[in-house]
């Protein structure tokens, strides 16, 4: 009887699994992305020149660790090789006015956009090594765009920031007291 | 009519009604649109240009045996969908790289789907045959009929669905053969060896069942020693004769194979000679092959090539992202998952067509494998006697085949892939309702609740999960978010697509 017990009770926690993962909903992703690939090196001074836009998809913040090719570290999906460029957009909300400090690493390029100002850019070959910039931030909703291209070899982009008062640095995309992301919603 | 006979032929009825809705599920899941996709995938440009090679009478080698593809040709013949078509870039290639527009695979595809379909009656009454209930058959029995992996695999014009099909029909000739209390004649062991060399003569990896005959001697043995008391001379003297016929069945139809195979494959094109030696070149050019003196060496020829072939097949390179293989070991877990075919439909929207497992029905096969393991070491280490001797013997069977199968494929160098685990898989879930028999016996017999509605349970997450892969299984669009959530743990390795 104990045995039975024992099947009665796998084949229900099989079931409970089954069902959790099958409407496991996908991860609630905030940042827009928009991928465009390109037959040569895609500068980002040449945008839109031969190139083809291949997908959109969206990601929960800007944490690709360096790899042979461009992974988000959760995601795990990569659109496209080589030789492309990608457009990261979405909105943030500032609760209070402050001062927010921004680590990018990127191998290749990027150039950080809030409200159409570039904030921080180095739109050129690079390495996977950090650059970091200070600027202030009003309340209210801003819009913000990372353009990073990529050419061949090694990939990666991780953006993390903090405001002033804070200690820990939090991926570009999570919220954290001071900025929410998607409005916050 | 007395009550015996009333019994017995409800119990008939009963069964044959349950194998009809067994057979009615597995044309939806097996049979129907076996056409779509109709694009290639995976080993079909090296099946379907070995079928037009039979068609169109060229001269070729190759790995694999010959009746599967002669059925894929087969089919071909008789549907011929393709006649109208420029089909340059398919005839007489080794891959076909190709396929012209509006090509059907109807003719293709036929035999393959059709045996798959087939194989989900023999699985339900190989079942019946083993655990003596219609009922609980018939509910295991959607096992074979929801697994995603062999459903996507089958309905490929390729060997494993043929293959599946001769080894259960073999399977159900031996479980039937095996549970006689009597000595197996000389006729049945012709015939077992008939329909294991079918099941050969499509893929090698069927010599497996060669384990059957073993066990069907050691029942004659234990038959014998039980109504005479001793072994007897006579015994041995008809043991030998019993091999010999075995063996006469068993080589019957794989040399018939080849005989067919050298007959229509009769002309050199191209200059293609697949390195054979001059003499067999010889013969093949003068069509003297097919000839029963010329056996010794077109067996040698096919043999070198083989040997060859296997040589050229590349290692698997576990680090490498693009690598498909695997390494048996991880097998039982669905390692790796295939992506056979993707395309873009939208910006939002790809079709995948890949080699997924429906998890609950691979883990109901470990989950039988570790308690038929226990249950062997039971009885061999620490001499338990089990109540069913006959359930013993089969998971004897159906343990030490899963054993040897995986031994040889843990030996060979080549990169091996997932649907190398089919048989291992179909031995596995045998075990699994094995092992329920002998652990459950009393449940067993009076229909115990219980266990029933835990076995309904296990099937209602089968289906479940059948219904939640199916996309990636016919080829229907999802999105790259729906696609990745499918990825449930990480050893399935789902492939990243690019552009």
């Amino acid at each position: 009887m104990r045995g039975q017990k024992i099947f009665l009770a796998f084949s229900c926690l099989t079931l409970f699994f089954t069902i959790l993962n099958v409407i496991k909903l996908p991860e609630k992703n905030i940042i827009d992305a928009k991928f465009f690939k390109y037959s040569k090196l895609p500068l980002l001074t040449n945008k839109n020149k031969n190139s083809k836009k291949t997908l959109d998809y969206s990601y929960p913040n800007i944490n690709f660790p360096l790899a042979q090719l461009l992974q988000h570290q959760n995601l795990k999906i990569v659109p496209i090789k080589e030789n492309f460029r990608a457009e990261f957009t979405g909105d943030v909300r500032v609760l209070k006015d402050t001062e927010i400090e921004i680590i990018v690493k990127s191998d290749d390029g990027f150039r950080f956009i809030i409200d159409k100002k570039v904030i921080i850019q180095d739109p050129n070959l690079r390495k996977f090594i950090e650059v970091e910039k200070k600027f202030k931030l009003t309340e209210g909703s801003h819009k913000y765009m990372i353009d990073y291209f990529q050419a061949k070899g090694d990939a990666g982009l991780i953006i993390r920031y903090k405001a002033k008062n804070q200690k820990k640095y939090s991926y570009w995309g999570d919220s954290s007291g001071y900025l929410l992301f998607n409005n916050g919603k | 009519m007395n009550s015996k006979v009333k019994v017995k032929e409800k119990f008939q009825i009963s069964t044959i009604f349950y194998l009809a809705i067994v057979l009615f599920v597995s044309y939806f899941t097996y049979f129907r649109g076996y056409e779509y996709p109709n694009k290639l995938f995976w080993d079909e440009n090296y099946h379907i240009a070995s079928a037009y090679k039979y068609l169109d009478n060229t001269f070729f080698m190759e790995m694999h045996p010959p009746l599967g593809k002669l059925f894929i040709a087969l089919g071909e013949k008789i549907y011929h969908p393709n006649d109208n078509l420029d089909l340059s870039s398919v005839k007489y290639k080794s891959k076909i790289k190709i396929i012209p527009k509006k090509f059907s695979f109807k003719g293709l595809r036929f035999f393959p789907a059709l045996f798959a379909f087939l194989s989900a009656g023999l699985f339900f009454i190989l079942t019946y045959l083993l655990i003596g209930n219609a009922h609980l058959s018939f509910l295991f029995s959607f096992f074979y009929l929801l697994d995603n992996a062999l459903i996507v695999h089958s309905r490929g014009a390729m060997l494993d669905g043929m293959q599946i099909f001769f080894i259960l029909l073999s399977l159900v000739y031996f479980t039937y053969l095996f549970s006689l209390k009597k000595q197996k004649s000389v006729t049945q062991y012709f015939l077992i060896g008939f329909l294991i060399s079918i099941a050969a003569s499509i893929k090698a990896t069927s010599l497996i069942l060669l384990i059957c005959p073993f066990f069907m001697f050691c029942s004659d043995f234990t038959n014998f020693k039980e109504n005479h008391g001793f072994i007897s001379r006579s015994f041995y003297t008809e043991l030998s004769l019993k091999i010999l016929t075995f063996f006469s069945g068993f080589l019957l139809i794989i040399l018939f194979s080849y005989f067919i195979h050298y007959s229509v494959a009769s002309e050199v094109r191209d200059g293609k000679t697949y390195k054979v030696s001059k003499k067999f070149l010889e013969l093949v050019e003068t069509k003297q092959v097919a000839k029963i003196l010329n056996l010794p060496i077109t067996i040698k020829e096919s043999v070198k090539y083989f040997l060859n072939y296997q040589k050229g097949v590349p290692t698997l390179k576990p680090g490498s992202e693009f690598e498909n293989g695997s390494h048996p070991i991880f097998w039982p877990f669905g390692k790796k998952a295939i992506n056979y075919r993707w395309e873009k439909v939208s910006q939002q929207k790809i079709k995948y067509l890949m080699l997924q497992i429906n998890p609950i029905v691979w883990s109901c096969g470990f989950i039988g494998l570790l308690l038929s393991f226990v249950i062997f070491i039971g009885h061999f280490v620490f001499n338990i006697h089990w109540e069913c001797r006959k359930t013993f013997s089969f998971i004897s069977y159906f343990f030490i085949s899963y054993v040897c199968y995986m031994v040889v494929m843990l030996r060979i160098d080549r990169v091996m892939y997932l649907y190398h685990y089919f048989i291992p898989l179909l031995f596995s879930l045998f075990l699994f309702f094995l092992s329920l028999k002998m652990l459950f016996l009393n449940s067993w017999k009076r229909y115990d609740r219980v266990l029933y509605f835990s076995i309904t349970t296990l099937l209602i997450s089968t289906l479940i999960c059948y219904w939640y892969f199916s996309p990636m299984t016919y080829y229907k669009p999802i999105n790259i978010a729906e696609f990745m959530s499918r990825n449930w743990f990480d050893i399935w390795q789902y492939r990243i697509i690019y552009y």
